[in-house]
């Protein structure tokens, strides 16, 4: 009677589907290990994230246009076929029973449901093809817009803002978003179709839809339900399964610490208990999960019971021809499956929904870099700063400077001198525009540094920081570093001159050799010394340098204080200076204090004075 | 495949009840959804068939489908739940081994291995052997049964209509091996391409005072754009792969519906004939096609599983040879058998013409060292990076174990004291601090974890780090580490110093451990220490002299070898490598 079986399709279709974002969540996942963000849940549809999404979708608006269209196919595909059924039924085989073989019929109906197979392949690859362009350019614009976003930020904004934060958006929220618009789209189609055969049903006989659509009060209950006590568990295994990384991660790291110390029992004891907790969890929801399918089967074969009876009856009755009833049979698997897979996906929405509002207050930010100059100034610069009134407070209202007034005349160094917190770092910020006064003006060779512009600032005022920030690429990369129009030439004068090559030349690949990490494949003093080269191929005035303090031993210390007799010379230099040799050599230094500039004059001015500079020194440097 | 009987062995092994249970579902859910479309085809020619058929007739199919359909509910539960259950037990079992496994290998393996790869193979690996034990191992009897059951039954329908409706079988079942194999590799690369992105961000996040002060904006916008594209790029090919084949898969299976419907329906149609009013099948009865059709939806998810399995086969036994290689390894520094307890250790180490490299056929490491350090004694280690200084420090506690010599504590030669009670006489503080995801208390009470908050606060007094645990607002209970509350480098060295004393060990090493610490700090921290523990062996390492200058003697190590020894008075008079590194360090400070 029922000739024609493809709800089986549309079952295992979705199947895949969450195989694949089963897959998808894996790799999630992994790449992001801070979840508390993604724990957060909101609404399962917000007016705003959904329109500024649809603003990332307008220019691709073309791959939108085509995936309605194979969406509409798909539904008038898939809605129509149990018709060409009844139509089968009502048009061969019942009527050959009477009246012999209708072979016209027959192959008219063959034909037609050859059509539909088509149109129904053309139009899934269609949906699924434009879908796929169109998420995936929307995905890569808000990644690219997010961190041009972040590249518009002040220095200030991340010293306030943790790393692990930005990149949590960047990374887990963005997958989220993909998530939900991998299989988000598709359920919205899911509901068009639903809609769709509920309409045609009760088009062709109200009675029968009434009675078909009875249960479903039903499994729609079990759903919320079901959605209601499994969220808090799926929630759950997610967060165990991230603590039993975290804690394997620790371990791994800090394993010789602990077998320095006999722990490895106590540890393996911790690990268990939440090792322990995670399968707990997943067992739960593997229950839980595994209940849902049985109970749609059952609940739609109670409904096709329902539908064979009365249906059958008004059969009989001569009321409902026999190819309706088919189809409406055919009918309830199509509207008891989606349900199940859309109660499923109800928390993808609202993920995505939360997801995307941070997504959209991290780019709500307002970008606080300030003025881009316009001017060039002297080429090539002389060199000479001039600071003037210079002063600076936090925006919670800190003054870390005030009132700063130095003249740096061309090629001489400067020391500043300081306890932690007396404005040094601030300072020689400042210079090159990691922040700008909030009082005061900075002054190179006549001209307002924030007048400038910033590449031409950034060729003649070079910074080295305290700990030396290498990239996982290779030394030569890291030397050039934005510069890449550097010759390998000009390169090798500069590390030449440093003394940095001959360990460089003894790296695996040599200039080629990619770092590790943060350079962790070097020792810090070779650290110091390629980005001493990085500062130097810019061939730059005036530099700008944090004397590094900690973890060299002497002989790279021997290195590196050649290395940056080299650099200063004939060159405007500010130091922050740790090292008595350094200070000494300066042509002028600054005493800082709570922010302002105490005293200023050479070593031995200085030193005579008997002030705040001699007890610094007596301080640091009496027992050497 | 070794690796495949191996996972098969175990789980077996352990879980016997719940496998034969996990198959007895299997079977159970096969045989009801095979009977569904049986009973169907029955009823449907009865109905058909009997003019005027009576409503019992209706009334029994509806029972007997719902019967069905209740037991292949029952049944798949059973197997979907019983499959992951065996799946989570065994990943437990599974993690736990290989913790417990990592925490027991030696140094020489943490040093081959970095972090990201251990951890890859703790969470993408098990992963991959926990779906094979759910799909291969257990479900993989359901596709088996189904494909078998299902083509037996086909044939012994209608043989001509069985083979039509399996001719689709093989190009089906290819292309979902083939494609799924080609998807996850594009899958597989777009993991690798996330990640380099998540580099490009993360390095710009943490240098951006390289970026600000180079200018260098657009170059990293540029990188990052590169990265972000390739991204794309892969994602959408593998995309546009899943959305052609999703398509054809759904074709194909169309097709062979329409195949059975022409050629079934055109066999009815010509084998029909009327007698006497009774309607007569000659070759192919309507409910037969009905239940061909029937079947035909039951072999759809099978096929589409076969790409499945055949997968995570090959998964399981990539992965599975992954984690096995690590599990099955016996660490390179054991206890013997007859090894002893060391109590009351007073403290005595004798090196004996030791020799040491960490690559064999290198250069030595360490060359024929032979010294005594007596119990109580403070000695100190001078030398450059690269000479040997900590290699000596991690040989005590054999992290490593010599490669000729013997070292010796109170006269045991130390391959002989159980593991246990020779790091509990050996204390380190080790040069790479690592602080725990605990709080303070924790993480001071790391190794001795009875200890009483009295003992701890004493250990953190001595390190100097006392006072300021109090500044903070939660005290010993502020939780510090990579996701706590962050700690400069000098407070993470004094942490980790009050986490050694605290262990009272006979004999401690300090292996640079006050490198980050400012010169004040670190001066009162000598004293703070020379005062507090007495009557223990001390060993000093550092390339600052300050650190040293108190020892009862000092050795000066050069490329693995003693060039210096003596005092720090004598040393300084003599000219040699210590003399000369005491001008070059106070030149560079006065």
């Amino acid at each position: 009677m029922r000739v024609l079986e493809n709800i089986e399709i549309c079952i295992y279709c979705k199947q895949i589907l969450e195989v694949k974002i089963c897959w998808r969540f894996k790799l999630t996942s992994y790449i992001g290990q801070s979840e508390l963000d993604e724990l957060v849940q909101g609404k399962i549809y917000d007016h705003i994230v959904v329109r500024r999404l649809i603003n990332y979708a307008l220019p691709y608006y073309k791959w939108g246009i085509w995936a309605v269209i194979g969406m509409i196919g798909h539904i008038f595909s898939m809605s129509l076929q149990p018709l060409i059924i009844a139509w089968a039924i009502d048009g061969f085989i019942v009527p050959s029973v009477n009246f012999g073989p209708n072979w016209m019929t027959f192959n008219l109906v063959c034909a037609s449901f050859f059509g539909i197979i088509i149109l129904n392949m053309l139009s899934n690859y269609l949906q699924y093809y434009s879908l796929a362009r169109l998420s995936v350019r929307v995905l890569a614009d808000i990644r690219k817009s997010m961190f041009d976003h972040l590249q518009r930020q002040s220095t200030a904004f991340f010293d306030r803002t943790i790393v692990g934060r930005i990149m949590s958006r960047v990374q887990n929220d963005v997958n989220q978003l993909e998530e939900f618009m991998d299989i988000g789209i598709i359920t919205v189609g899911d509901i068009a179709m639903l809609g769709c055969i509920i309409a045609i049903m009760f088009f062709m006989n109200p009675f029968l839809a009434l009675v078909t659509l009875s249960t479903f009060p039903i499994l729609i209950g079990i759903m919320i339900y079901w959605q209601m006590k499994s969220k808090p568990i799926f929630v759950k295994v997610r967060t165990a399964i991230s603590s039993v990384n975290a804690s394997l991660q620790e371990n791994i790291s800090g394993v010789r610490v602990t077998q320095s110390m006999n722990r490895q029992d106590k540890n393996l004891y911790l690990f268990d208990e939440l090792n322990a907790a995670h399968r707990d969890a997943a067992i739960h929801a593997a229950k839980l999960s595994a209940i849902l399918l049985p109970v749609v089967d059952v609940l739609t074969i109670v409904s096709m019971g329902l539908v064979i009876i009365v249906g059958g009856l008004m059969v009989f009755e001569g009321t409902l021809e026999l190819g309706f009833l088919v189809a409406f049979l055919l009918y309830i698997q199509r509207l008891f499956e989606p349900v199940r897979v859309i109660s499923m996906q109800y928390t993808v929405f609202q993920r995505a929904m939360a997801s995307g509002g941070r997504i959209f207050e991290l780019l709500d930010i307002h970008a606080e870099m300030k003025n881009e100059g316009k001017l060039q100034g002297l080429v090539p610069s002389k060199g000479h700063i001039q600071i003037e009134h210079v002063g600076f407070h936090y925006d919670n209202g800190k003054t870390v400077l005030e009132d700063i007034n130095v003249d740096i005349p061309p090629s001489t160094s400067i020391a500043l001198v300081g306890l932690t917190g007396a404005g040094k770092t601030t300072l020689a910020s400042l210079l090159s525009r990691l922040y700008d006064p909030t009082s005061g003006k900075i002054i190179l060779d006549g001209y307002d540094i924030t007048n400038l512009e910033r590449s031409f600032l950034s060729n003649q005022i070079s910074m080295v920081l305290q700990e030396p920030f290498l990239y996982s690429m290779t030394v030569r990369e890291n030397i050039c570093y934005n510069r890449q129009e550097i010759t390998h030439e000009e390169i090798e004068k500069v590390t030449r001159h440093l003394g940095a090559h001959e360990f460089i030349m003894n790296l695996e690949n040599g200039y080629d050799t990619v770092l590790q990490e943060r350079g962790r494949n070097l020792s810090m003093g070779e650290r110091q010394l390629i980005s001493f080269c990085r500062a130097m191929v810019m061939n730059p005035r005036v530099l700008i340098l944090d004397e590094a303090t900690a973890n060299i031993d002497s002989q790279s210390e021997k290195l590196i204080q050649d290395a940056m007799r080299i650099m200063l010379k004939n060159r405007t230099s500010i130091i922050i200076a740790h090292r008595i040799s350094t200070i000494v050599n300066s042509d002028n230094i600054i005493v800082l204090e709570s922010g302002r500039i105490v005293e200023m004059g050479n070593h031995e001015y200085l030193f005579k004075r008997n002030g705040r500079y001699r007890e610094l020194y007596e301080l640091n440097f009496q027992d050497e | 495949m070794l690796v495949i009987f191996r996972i098969f062995k175990q789980v077996f092994r352990k879980y016997p009840k719940l496998v034969a249970l996990g198959y007895i579902s299997v079977i159970g859910a096969s045989l009801s959804a095979m009977a569904i479309p049986w009973f169907i085809g029955a009823s449907v020619n009865s109905i058909l068939v009997s003019e005027g058929a009576d409503i019992t007739d209706l009334y029994r199919v509806c029972i007997i489908l719902f019967l069905a359909g209740l037991s292949r509910g029952l049944f798949s539960f059973g197997q979907t739940y019983i499959g992951e259950l065996v799946a989570q037990k065994w990943a437990y079992d599974l993690r736990n081994m290989y913790f417990d496994k990592l925490q027991h290998l030696s140094f020489s393996f943490h040093d081959s291995e970095t972090t990201g790869n251990l951890m890859s193979r703790a969470t993408i690996d098990v992963e991959g052997v926990r779906m094979f034990v759910n799909m291969g191992a257990i479900r993989a009897g359901f596709v088996v049964a189904m494909i078998v059951g299902i083509g037996g039954a086909m044939i012994a329908t209608d043989f001509k209509l069985a083979m039509v409706s399996m001719a689709f079988l093989p190009l089906l079942s290819w292309r979902a091996v083939s494609t799924s194999r080609r998807l996850r590799h594009g899958w597989l690369i777009i993991q690798t391409l996330a990640a380099r992105m998540n580099t490009v961000l993360q390095e710009n996040l943490n240098g951006i005072r390289v970026v600000k002060s180079f200018a260098a904006e657009e170059f990293e916008k540029k990188r990052f754009s590169f990265a972000a594209e390739s991204v794309a790029d892969e994602t959408r090919k593998t995309q546009v792969l899943w959305a052609g084949n999703f398509s054809i898969m759904n074709c194909l299976f169309f097709l062979s519906l329409a195949a059975i419907l022409w050629v079934g329906g055109r066999d009815i149609l010509a084998g029909t004939s009327f007698q006497d009013g009774e309607t007569i099948y000659n070759n192919l009865n309507p409910g037969e096609l009905t239940s061909f059709i029937f079947y035909m939806g039951l072999l759809q998810m099978p096929i589409r599983m076969i790409g499945w399995m055949v997968n995570s086969f090959s998964r399981a036994s990539s992965c599975g040879q992954r984690l096995f290689t690590i599990v099955d390894q016996i660490p390179v520094i054991n206890n013997r058998i007859d090894a002893i307890n060391l109590t009351k250790t007073k403290g005595r180490i004798d090196f004996n013409q030791i020799f040491f490299r960490y690559r064999e056929n290198g250069d030595w490491d360490i060359e024929n060292l032979n010294l005594t350090v007596e119990s109580g004694q403070h000695i100190g280690i001078i030398g450059t990076h690269g000479s040997g200084k900590t290699t000596i420090a991690h040989l005590i506690p054999r992290f490593y174990d010599v490669s000729s010599g013997s070292i010796t504590i109170d006269g045991y030669d130390i391959r002989d004291i159980s593991l246990e009670s020779l790091r509990k006489s050996v204390g380190i503080v080790q040069q790479d601090v690592f602080v725990h995801t605990m709080s303070i208390y924790d993480n001071i009470s790391y190794g001795f974890p009875d200890a009483t908050i009295e003992k701890v606060i004493e250990a953190a007094k001595i390190s100097q780090i006392h006072e300021f645990i109090l500044t903070l607002p939660l005290g010993y209970d502020t939780v510090v580490g990579e996701r706590g509350t962050g700690l400069s480098g000098g407070q993470k060295q004094r942490l980790s110093l009050a986490r050694t004393i605290l262990r009272e060990n006979p004999i401690i090493i300090f292996d640079d451990s006050t490198s980050s610490v400012d010169v004040d700090t670190e001066n009162e921290l000598i004293e703070a220490i020379n005062n507090n523990i007495s009557g223990k062996t001390i060993i000093t390492i550092s390339h600052r002299l300050t650190a040293v200058r108190d020892a009862d003697f000092i050795i000066v190590l050069n490329n693995g070898k003693i060039v210096q020894k003596g005092s720090h008075s004598q040393l300084i008079e003599s000219p040699g490598e210590y003399r000369d590194l005491h001008l070059l360090q106070t030149n560079s400070r006065s």
